[in-house]
């Protein structure tokens, strides 16, 4: 006899995966987006914008009559602030808050059997959880990235933004530092979503890959090719300065920055992929 | 009740006395991670630097050994402030980090997840002793791999130097006390006002790691965009105001070139910003440990 | 019946790292109401979340109505699960939480809002479906997590101590409704430490202890099984005179008149001989029998056998 779920509920196949993946994708969302878990990175989200603001707006206020701010130094400060503080640490500690969340949350709050116990292909819950993450930080940092450049019009004025963005190397330029930005949540969202469902504690490889990436200036070439750092910083469109005591590597072509963090995202997703599927629920103490 | 009074026998034993029972929560507050093989390694390598530099100082002053090993002592790093704080204090104090990620946000945190501090506070132990009991059990242990192995390492230079060097180097040693304590209270404040007010230890970690690192990148970004006159930002970044402290304690015990990338602050402000930040992580603490919990 | 109606270990072992979980347990589960009991930490759980796949086997093959639990796509539609933890994802409705895992399932949305519905209702929680999990008693949320486990018609159900928490009323409730659930031949599995509860609902019950499965089957069928000797009162007018007829008899090894002189107290090896006899031996001292009552052939006394301890199986 056939149960009742059996007459309604598809056969198992691509068009009922593909509705199960939206299913999940909009309920991690939902989860992921509202209450207090989304505050940290929020907050991590919000910051550089609230200081790029606070420049533009100490900066205008203290022009001296007859100057001229010009975007291209607001340009610079921004690649400045972008590389060293919004990359390095709020993308890198917000995915780090969101993606180990996915599956170590479900752990620590003992409610990853409700979906173990689904009639869902493990695989598909993994890339629905790193969809729904994915989705979350990129948003969150997309706005980080493009409010952040809308303050470096502060000091110059709005009156330069239609110029610069339409007619200028404005929109080229932001264009460039949102996709940074996605492939910097890919990476970086891929490492910590694996990172959450292999280790039971995973401060010690978070701990890890951020002095990996903190010393990546120090890295002879080789070794800088190891670290999301270098492509990333490959495909920043205005130049920054490294630390004096750095090792120049060549920036990486961008095709194989671009490519090369996409396997590698898709490299460690499908590391996770595959390891789920033994994975064993324990929820030891937390 | 007959029958309660009957089989109601109180305890009439020796009690330990109120003001040493702090002592009893700083036991088990460490226990359960002895049988941790992460803790137990990290434990090991920390202590393994200040045997290197025993070695270091043995070798220095033992020509014979020298000569049979064939080194030049001239091959040999000099025992002075540099010494001490570059190779000593600041990679103990990394080690110091480490392991409060590992032992800090865990300490109250484990109690609160498991509902046990009601079960604590019921007993004749004050929030006060409570409190006192976990942190004392934090610094001791920073304080076996931070200041206990640089003092004992500069009494070993001291006795196999001479007296004449200790008198020359006294501010050495305090000021391998000094910082070494500065980052014991900054770990220890945070990690257990984190660990109070989250629930999870991983996030408690995350959040710890986040709040040594964060601060720092910060204070970089505005120092460089608002071009303030000194680097005021810092004062909300704990690793660079341990970075200033620290120098203010060494002094000229060392070369200029250990101060390269020292954020220009003024020292007392420094302390201030360490003071305040330990007070206000002793705010949260008392807001947080309760004998009670209110349950949304 | 064939494997493809049951849930069947072959040989299965599972050991976390040198502690054992459960030790070459061979079982083949039919339909209906199976318990499980034994003391903490006897690997009740342990076999529940193997067969939900939650668990590895570290060796032996399992089956759950032919299903391999390493395939979740086809597990899952025929299990439902409700775990021994208190636990739920956060911030969800008891109606959002159970529909949640409809759509997840894949579901659509009008079907899996009325399923969620439908199961709601059958665990009588109705008025309380919009408000937070969080806010619910601890019998509500046993009670939602059982209307999760069952609202997409699952063949099998597993639940871990889903009676713990549960005033009487929603005891008597819940039991009635796994009665009427695995009426259907439908498979009900569950572990729970209340053994007369136990007792009153299972078909079959599997005994285990230390990771071992020491008996299994309907109740009176193990305690058959057990060579300890059955306990039997009787309730009657002349005892004296039965219980001299009685220890003429071999498998009798103990006969106690009550105080009241209205009775005895009996033990034998051979239950089944004892009854045929007493018949004659009533019919020829022509004795009026009130009552006679079997002590031990419930689960209580089947578990204070073969485990020991008072029967808390907790």
């Amino acid at each position: 006899m056939l149960a009742e779920s059996e007459v309604t509920l598809a056969s198992p196949g691509w068009r009922l995966r593909a509705r199960q993946l939206t299913a999940i994708v909009r309920i991690e969302l939902r989860q992921r987006l509202t209450g207090l878990r989304i505050l940290p990175a929020l907050l991590l989200a919000l910051a550089p914008v609230g200081l790029l603001m606070l420049a533009g707006i100490l900066i205008r206020i203290n022009l001296a009559p007859g100057d001229t701010p010009s975007v291209a130094e607001a340009v610079k400060v921004f690649a400045e602030v972008y590389h060293t503080l919004v990359l390095r640490f709020c993308v890198f500690f917000g995915c780090a808050a969101i993606f180990l969340m996915l599956f170590r949350g479900d752990v620590m709050s003992r409610s990853l059997h409700y979906w173990f116990m689904s009639p869902v292909r493990r695989e598909v819950l993994v890339l629905a959880k790193f969809l729904a993450g994915l989705a979350t930080a990129g948003l969150l940092f997309t706005g980080t990235t493009v409010l952040g450049w809308l303050a470096i019009y502060i000091p110059a004025g709005f009156d330069q933004l239609g110029p610069h963005m339409l007619h200028g190397p404005g929109l080229r330029l932001l264009a460039t530092y949102v996709g940074i930005t996605w492939l910097a949540c890919l990476g970086y969202g891929a490492v910590f979503l694996a990172v959450g469902q292999l280790f039971r504690n995973p401060i010690l490889p978070t701990a890890f890959v951020l002095a990996w990436e903190g010393i990546h200036p120090f890295l002879p070439p080789l070794l800088k090719k190891l670290s999301v750092t270098h492509y990333l910083g490959s495909l920043g469109p205005v130049p920054v300065e490294v630390p004096l005591i750095s090792l120049v590597a060549e920036p990486a072509p961008v095709p194989v920055a671009v490519g090369g963090l996409l396997l590698f995202s898709l490299a460690v997703l499908g590391l996770a992929a595959w390891r789920i599927r033994r994975m064993e629920i324990d929820y030891g103490s937390d | 009740m007959a029958v309660y009074e009957r089989s109601y026998r109180p305890f009439v034993g020796p009690r330990t006395p109120t003001a040493g029972r702090w002592r009893v929560v700083a036991r088990y507050a460490l226990a359960d991670q002895w049988g941790s093989r992460v803790f137990l390694a990290s434990l090991v390598v920390a202590l393994t630097l200040p045997v290197i530099a025993a070695l270091i100082i043995y070798l220095r002053h033992n020509a014979s050994l020298l000569s049979l090993l064939q080194v030049d002592v001239s091959q040999l790093l000099d025992i002075d402030g540099e010494f001490f704080l570059a190779g000593v204090l600041v990679p103990q104090q990394w080690a110091a980090l480490w392991m409060t990620l590992l032992v800090g946000p865990r300490l109250i945190t484990a109690d609160l997840a498991a509902g046990a501090l009601p079960l604590y506070l019921a007993r004749p132990l004050t929030r006060r002793t409570y409190v006192l009991g976990k942190a004392a059990a934090l610094v001791g242990l920073l304080s076996a791999i931070t200041w206990i192995p640089g003092l004992l390492l500069w009494g070993l230079q001291a006795s196999l130097e001479g007296p004449g060097w200790a008198a020359e180097n006294l501010r050495l040693a305090g000021a391998l006390l000094g910082a070494s304590w500065t980052w014991i209270l900054i770990l220890s404040c945070l990690s257990l006002a984190l660990s109070a007010w989250v629930r999870w230890r991983p996030v408690a970690q995350l959040f710890l790691l986040g709040m040594l690192t964060v601060p720092t990148g910060f204070a970089r970004a505005v120092n460089e965009i608002l071009e303030l006159d000194r680097d005021w930002a810092v004062l909300f970044s704990p690793t660079d105001l341990l970075t200033v402290t620290r120098a203010g304690l060494f002094g000229d015990t060392v070369h200029s070139w250990a101060y390269i990338d020292l954020p220009d602050l003024p020292l007392a402000s420094a302390w201030l910003a360490v003071a305040l930040l330990c007070a206000a992580c002793l705010l949260l603490l008392t807001l947080k440990v309760k004998a009670f919990e209110v349950v949304r | 019946m064939s494997p493809s109606d049951r849930i069947v270990f072959d040989e299965v072992s599972k050991f976390y790292g040198e502690v054992l979980g459960v030790n070459r347990v061979s079982l083949a589960i039919p339909p209906g109401i199976t318990s499980l009991v034994g003391p903490n930490g006897s690997g009740k759980s342990t076999l529940m979340n193997l067969m939900c796949g939650l668990l590895q086997p570290t060796v032996g093959r399992i089956r759950v109505l032919g299903v391999a639990p390493g395939d979740p796509e086809q597990l899952g539609r025929a299990v439902g699960y409700c775990s021994q933890h208190d636990a739920f994802p956060p911030g969800l409705t008891g109606l959002g939480f159970v529909e949640a895992f409809l759509l997840a399932a894949g579901f659509r949305r009008d079907e899996a809002r009325r399923r969620a519905w439908q199961a709601i209702e059958r665990v009588g929680l109705a008025e309380a479906a919009k408000r937070k999990v969080a806010a619910y008693s601890k019998g509500m949320r046993q009670r939602i997590k059982l209307a999760q486990a069952i609202a997409h018609e699952p063949r099998v159900l597993v639940l871990d101590e889903p009676l713990n928490g549960l005033d009487p009323m929603a005891r008597a409730e819940v039991i009635a409704l796994f009665r009427d659930w695995a009426g259907g031949g439908r498979s009900l599995i569950i572990s729970s430490h209340i053994l007369h509860e136990v007792d009153m609902l299972s078909d079959q019950v599997v005994l285990m202890n230390q990771g071992y499965v020491i008996a299994e089957g309907d109740i009176r069928g193990v305690r058959g099984e057990v060579t300890q000797p059955m306990q039997v009162m009787l309730r009657c007018a002349e005892p004296g005179k039965l219980a001299a007829r009685l220890v003429q008899l071999d498998h009798v090894v103990e006969v106690q008149l009550h105080e009241d002189g209205g009775g005895l107290h009996l033990r034998t090896r051979d239950a089944d001989g004892f009854y045929a006899l007493l018949g004659r031996i009533v019919v020829e001292e022509g004795l009026a029998i009130e009552t006679v009552t079997p002590l031990d052939d419930d689960v209580h006394a089947v578990y204070e056998y073969l485990i020991g301890g008072d029967g808390d199986a907790g």
